[in-house]
């Protein structure tokens, strides 16, 4: 399968194809976090990029429950990275209405992620609430490139950007990013709209 | 491991603080007020490196945008059992409303911080401790607020001066005041907490 991605350095945009991006922009700048050089900052700007439904089974493992809240469960997990066979760990949140009920559309008990019901059902259950959740991330973690994307078949993608904006971008991003309360928030990774899921970075528990 | 971070001071105090400036963000960085704050969406991590934890603000599928119009009404989101009293007295949600329910994230903190866990999970999910605070009401963050100030030691300095600046509800009305009360009181906790020369935090930009 191949997808595109988008490369931001220094001011210049430069868009290659690549087999092997399975996951989203802020992936990239969590591993890249210590470095604190401007790659880190480049790499924010990749783009939303595309895994197919199938591809997202299979890398993924469900385990045990962390909490629930309003809209959706969340689960530790892990996801297998395409390339090297290693995994990483995270935690993946669902809509609660979608394994929840009379009749879910998801079953998440053996550790993967099995259908058990129509994909009309599944797109009337969680397309809003998803695209309510996943467009506050956006918000949240990268304002700066708010007037910059716009959500496109169940995904973010970044409009046509000049080098100028280009620079006034990344001039936000790096204030934003070295905001202290930005540390203090659990980041995203990956918005999987084949499930209506949204996998963030790992944590031990919470405080309940 | 829960009970770990729950039984170290030290822990409890970072909790707060960090949170604090999760929230900080939040208010004035991206304009958002996180409506759903409670201990389940606090979520922590263990850094394998330095043996040391780091809190985070998770859960943002109920935030609100703070319109500077606070005659806005719109339906409110937020979860039941935390709701604050001035959201249930109007019924729809505004700037105010907003504002005030951010407060609660330091009524949390400073639970966190001074408060037996169980004594606070019973009191949330079961309203049962005491004859006295079998009340409903005693969910309402102002009711709250008198229990902790009855019961706990001023523990966090920068929760107790900010709660005391305003009368209950924490805000009587929005407007920059607000921002400049809330970074004061961060500011003057996280100057405290670095004095201690363990995990030191950043200052919060000033909004």
């Amino acid at each position: 399968m191949s997808v595109r991605k988008t490369h931001v350095r220094m001011g210049q945009i430069s868009i290659e194809s690549s087999p092997s991006v399975v996951y989203h922009d802020n992936m990239e700048s969590l591993l890249q976090h210590q470095r604190d050089d401007l790659s880190a900052m480049a790499n924010s700007f990749i783009e939303q990029t595309a895994i197919s439904a199938v591809d997202f089974q299979e890398k993924l493992g469900v385990f045990r429950k962390l909490g629930e809240g309003g809209y959706g469960i969340v689960y530790h997990a892990s996801f297998e990275l395409s390339d090297d066979a290693s995994s990483i760990p995270c935690v993946i949140k669902f809509p609660k209405v979608l394994l929840k009920g009379h009749d879910p559309y998801l079953d998440i008990s053996s550790g993967d992620i099995q259908v058990v019901s129509s994909r009309s059902k599944l797109n009337k259950l969680g397309k809003s609430i998803f695209e309510q959740e996943t467009s506050s991330l956006i918000r949240i973690f990268t304002p700066y490139k708010r007037r910059h994307q716009q959500f496109y078949d169940g995904r973010f993608r970044l409009m046509r950007t000049t080098i100028k904006s280009t620079d006034e971008i990344l001039r936000e991003a790096r204030r934003v990013h070295s905001n202290p309360g930005y540390e203090y928030l659990h980041k995203f990774l990956h918005f999987e709209p084949s499930y209506y899921a949204i996998l963030s970075e790992p944590c031990v528990g919470h405080l309940l | 491991m829960q009970n770990i971070v729950h039984g170290v001071a030290a822990n409890k105090r970072l909790a707060a603080l960090q949170v604090g400036l999760a929230v900080h963000y939040l208010l004035f960085e991206v304009q958002l007020a996180h409506t759903d704050i409670k201990l389940e969406n606090i979520f922590f991590k263990l850094c394998p490196r330095t043996q040391q934890y780091t809190f985070v603000l998770s859960d943002f599928g109920y935030v609100d945008e703070l319109s500077g119009n606070s005659g806005k009404k719109v339906d409110f989101q937020h979860t039941d059992a935390y709701i604050a009293a001035a959201l249930l007295d109007k019924g729809v949600r505004d700037d105010e409303a907003l504002v005030l329910d951010t407060g609660k994230i330091m009524i949390f903190t400073y639970c966190i911080s001074c408060l037996h866990m169980g004594f606070l999970k019973d009191i949330f999910l079961h309203g049962n401790i005491q004859r006295n605070f079998v009340n409903p009401e005693f969910l309402h963050a102002s009711r709250l607020y008198k229990l902790i100030k009855y019961y706990t030691l001023p523990l966090e300095k920068f929760i107790v001066d900010f709660a005391n600046r305003r009368s209950v509800p924490f805000f009587s009305s929005v407007g920059d005041d607000y921002k400049i009360e809330f970074h004061e009181a961060l500011s003057r906790g996280i100057e405290e907490h670095n004095k201690l020369g363990k995990q030191t935090l950043k200052m919060p930009r000033p909004p």
